[in-house]
């Protein structure tokens, strides 16, 4: 088990830039899950760690030794790949060995390591078949084990839960979080899926367009995101940004939100220093739906963090446990999480809620958190 | 598949007639296509009076291998009156070397260049691709004065070599198209386990690449064994195939042609890779179609 | 903490990837000499004085000269757009035909393609020999039908100059509609279902559909075929000398048995390769613009 560090790493095919400046760092025994839309270049950043791909610019070090130009089987990584690319004419257990094969092993000891990782992964059954005799679930498995047998210093996982289907993918995500609590290792694991991501990662490294948006623990990342695309990437459904303008009155900061003549303010729970340059000023209102509900008890009290307001309703959408409920604020779609038993029907209007301790303001022309 | 059944408006008696007549016509070009193979068996087992006095399509009174043993042992080719039997060994000595090195050299090149792409390999397989289209005409002379250089004229090693160079761009272009739907991901995990270019072509990729060798070998086989411009050209004496050897024996004229020894010699000729067919059509057909339509 | 160049110093990898080009150098190699190398040799040699043996002259465009003055080699094109006309014509004709009535479900299907599919399994030689036999004049196909009654059935097209490369036709013809049948049959049953069960359901009768619809829809097969007979039909050299000899005289010669009788009996080897490379022009005339819109408008794969 040991580090990684990622210094000013850059990678270019030809003319285009993929990655552009990678800066990250993670101790031994953590789970960095990267992750982003498609192109964001989080699955070159894998192939760059595994050494499949050469950094154009940059270092890369496993521990304190600086790997760019060392062979991939040299680095003492394992990888587990979106379609398990299990050696479809090998056996599950020759496909396990396999690499200790190359290395020299003895038979013995890939004996014993191919029983061990059985043992661990419940795939001794499945130790003489072919991996076309395999289910997902199962293969993902044989995938994982032959990884496992080599004792790696870093574990590389290239969005392993893609093919499988909702139910199998949320029974393996805890299986491999699992894995990671009892052998402690060192894992970074790429996925476009951000639940995946807040629920396995120690930290997350939200990319995009080859840049690196933010790197933070899941729950900072969710409470404080750094710019809108983090805000709106992590979290589902996603928060709902509103425009608004930042005025004062009295000393007091609030947001007004234009409504047609009959604007709706939601005074500010807590002002920060970098408010202040904002007064007067548009600014982007950013809300999660879990912070704006039915009218919450206390709401009415002063110095609540409970902003109230009116809207009509448009959209109910039961999912049981809650009902999203749509409105419309300043010509945008707003989703607002409501009880069940509160719930609006559509076309009436109802009183909301607004936690005000729960918010991110954004500039609108940086889209950064201000 | 739109069909009769499926898609015709019409009912009852209509529709039966119309079946009627799907299978007559069917049967009538099975008949046009089988037509010449049992007329060429029939005559090759009758006695030259038979087939003077007989009609073409009336079967042996008498069933005579006579012209069968002729062909095999007693034709002759050019001067020499030894039968076809030795240029049917000839064609094996050719075919087999010639089948699995193009094969071969097809495997590889079709693995590297799907999965160790590197600048210009586009370029390379193109220039390839091409040398499959040009009609051989054009190489005979060249080829024929590099063969006396190399001392390999009129000689078996020689017509190896040629279908070799020559049937390398239909070999790397099936390989190639077939290795290009096997997912890089195996390389990419076989190259972490720590195997090389070598090791993960002959444990990983080469083991599932049965029903491509099976094309190729198929496809090779049939066009170098039914060769005969090359065989012509650049070996019409004692090594050359069967197929020279054959129109050899057909179209010299010396003394009273014998039809049943043309056509037993023309079955024994075409008899391997009609077997090769009969036993492995569908991969046949699929060489056929996967190398001419996708192109 | 300084960053590293990216030099392709990561030796393995380096030497992985220059393994790869010199694991396809030699086909490479052999490509260039014996493909493009042999054109520019056959190129020169038409521009050549050579006769009997090569010779390095310049000659300018003597050979091409003399060979279009060649009665013989006009014989030869003229046979080569009627054989190659009529072949890929009749060849389409009958494939589609079969493939079509192949595609209704039909019980012995399997058989019935082995059947119409055999014939490209044999060589041209084994074809020219048996269609030699069966068109004999005399003892062939004639005499069947006098013996089946018909005493006036003459057929001496073999023998007859006119008639001798129709003979070709007929021969080339029986061995290559088979495939055509193959391909064919391939595209039609690749044909979205969905769209004939909507000319269905819109009422449309089954020789509608064909014609209407699906037969349109294979139409890039029937440009394949057409390029592939096309290829075929100007190799054509295996078939004419075992059923013809490109006679009788040079009556059913084809630009392929002329260039060879030139190289290899007649020691023209200058008038040889010009013919040679018109065979290559023509060729490339064809297929070029075919590969070429392929690649652009179709796939575009590494």
């Amino acid at each position: 088990m040991a580090s990684l560090t990622l210094d000013k790493v850059r990678k270019a095919f030809g003319p285009v830039e993929v990655l552009k400046e990678i800066n990250l760092a993670i101790d031994d025994g953590e789970f960095l899950v990267l992750v982003g839309p498609s192109g964001c270049g989080k699955s070159t950043l894998l192939n760059l760690i595994a050494g499949l791909e050469t950094a154009t610019d940059g270092e890369i070090r496993i521990g304190d030794r600086v790997i760019n130009d060392v062979h991939p089987k040299d680095r003492n990584i394992a990888m587990v790949f979106q379609s398990y690319a299990l050696y479809p004419n090998m056996t599950v257990r020759k496909n396990i060995t396999f690499g200790l094969e190359i290395r020299g092993v003895s038979n013995q000891e890939r004996d014993k390591a191919v029983a061990d990782v059985a043992k661990l992964l419940q795939i001794e059954a499945l130790l003489d078949r072919k991996p076309s005799q395999l289910s997902g679930g199962q293969r993902q498995r044989v995938a994982m084990g032959r990884a496992l047998v080599r004792d790696p210093d870093i574990f590389l996982f290239d969005e392993p839960l893609s093919n499988l289907d909702a139910k199998l993918r949320v029974d393996m995500r805890t299986e491999i979080k699992k894995l990671h609590q009892r052998l402690g290792s060192t894992i970074v694991y790429v996925t476009h899926d951000q639940i995946e991501a807040m629920t396995l990662a120690s930290r997350i490294a939200v990319m995009k367009d080859g840049i690196l948006q933010q790197f933070d623990t899941p729950q900072n990342i969710y409470e404080r995101p750094n710019n809108m695309f983090v805000a709106g990437f992590i979290g589902s459904p996603s928060m709902n940004f509103i425009d608004a303008t930042l005025t004062e009155d009295n000393g007091k900061l609030a947001l007004t939100i234009p409504r047609d003549g009959n604007p709706i303010i939601l005074p500010l729970f807590e002002a920060p220093e970098s408010y202040r340059g904002y007064i007067g000023k548009d600014v982007v209102f950013g809300i999660r739906p879990e912070a704006l509900t039915h009218k919450r008890t206390g709401s009415d009290e002063p110095g609540s963090q409970y902003v109230n307001f009116d809207s009509k309703v448009e959209v109910i959408e039961p999912t049981g446990a809650d009902t999203m409920t749509v409105i419309e604020i300043a010509g945008k779609e707003i989703v607002a999480r409501v009880r069940p038993d509160r719930q609006p029907k559509p076309g009436e209007s109802m009183t909301f809620s607004a936690d005000m301790s729960q918010i991110s303001l954004f500039d609108p022309d940086t889209e950064l958190r201000i | 598949m739109a069909d009769i059944q499926t898609y015709s408006h019409d009912a009852g008696w209509k529709h039966t007639v119309l079946r009627g007549l799907l299978y007559l016509i069917l049967i009538l070009f099975a008949a046009y296509y089988l037509f010449p193979l049992i007329v060429m068996i029939s005559t090759s087992l009758k006695s030259l009076d038979e087939i003077r006095e007989g009609s073409l399509i009336s079967l042996p009174r008498v069933v005579t291998f006579d012209a069968w043993n002729y062909a095999w042992n007693e034709a002759c080719v050019g001067v020499e009156c030894t039968g076809i039997k030795i240029y049917f060994w000839n064609s094996v000595k050719m075919a087999i070397p010639a089948v699995l090195i193009s094969t071969f050299l097809g495997a590889i090149n079709g693995y590297a260049l799907t999965k160790w792409r590197f600048k210009g390999a586009n370029i390379v397989f193109a220039l390839l691709l091409f040398g499959c289209f040009i009609p051989f005409q054009v190489v005979l002379l060249p080829m024929s004065q590099v063969l006396g250089k190399l001392g390999l004229a009129s000689s078996t090693p020689g017509l190896v070599l040629v279908h070799v160079v020559y049937g390398l761009c239909f070999t790397t272009l099936f390989f190639r198209n077939y290795y290009v739907s096997i997912p890089d991901e195996l390389v990419k995990a076989a190259t972490i386990d720590g195997a090389g270019f070598f090791t993960i072509f002959w444990r990983i990729i080469l083991p599932i690449s049965t029903p491509i060798i099976v094309v190729s070998v198929i496809w090779q086989f049939t066009q170098i064994w039914n060769d005969f411009l090359f065989g012509a050209s650049f070996a019409s004496g004692a090594n050359a195939p069967m197929t020279v050897a054959l129109n050899n024996i057909v179209n010299t004229t010396t003394g009273v042609k014998q039809y049943n020894v043309d056509m037993a010699a023309a079955l024994l000729t075409g008899l391997p890779t009609l077997l090769v067919y009969v036993l492995a059509g569908k991969y046949f057909v699929r060489g056929l179609t996967a190398g001419s339509v996708k192109g | 903490m300084g960053a590293s160049q990216s030099t392709e110093s990561n030796l393995t990898a380096s030497i992985q990837r220059h393994l790869s080009k010199i694991v396809v150098a030699p086909s490479f190699a052999a490509s260039l000499f014996f493909v493009y190398g042999f054109i520019l040799w056959t190129g020169y040699m038409a521009f050549s004085k050579s006769r009997m043996l090569p010779v390095w002259d310049w000659a300018g465009l003597r050979q091409y000269e003399r060979l279009w003055q060649m009665e013989r080699w006009h014989v030869a094109i003229e046979n080569l757009l009627i054989f190659g006309g009529l072949f890929i014509v009749t060849c389409l004709i009958i494939g589609c035909l079969l493939a079509v009535l192949l595609d209704q479900r039909i019980r012995a299907e399997g058989a019935l393609r082995t059947i119409f599919l055999y014939p490209m399994a044999l060589s041209f030689i084994v074809t020219g020999t048996v269609w030699k036999w069966l068109l004999n004049p005399g003892l062939g196909l004639e005499s069947m039908m006098h013996d089946l009654g018909w005493t006036s059935f003459k057929f001496d097209w073999l023998v007859n100059s006119d008639m001798a490369i129709y003979t070709v036709v007929i021969a080339a013809v029986w061995q290559a509609s088979g495939f055509v049948m193959a391909m064919f049959l391939a595209a039609l049953r690749g044909v979205d279902q969905d769209i004939i069960r909507a000319a269905y359901m819109d009422g449309a009768s089954l020789p509608r559909i064909y014609f209407g619809i699906i037969i349109p829809s294979i139409r890039p097969v029937f440009l394949s075929a057409i390029v592939v007979l096309a290829h075929l039909a100007v190799k054509s050299f295996d078939l004419v000398i075992a059923l013809t000899g490109g006679g009788p005289g040079y009556s059913s010669d084809l630009p392929a048995t002329f260039m060879y009788t030139m190289a290899f009996q007649r020691n023209q080897l200058g008038v040889g390769a010009a013919s040679a490379m018109m065979m290559l022009a023509t060729v490339m005339a064809i297929i070029v613009p075919y590969l070429y819109s392929e690649l652009r408008g179709g796939k575009k794969n590494g």
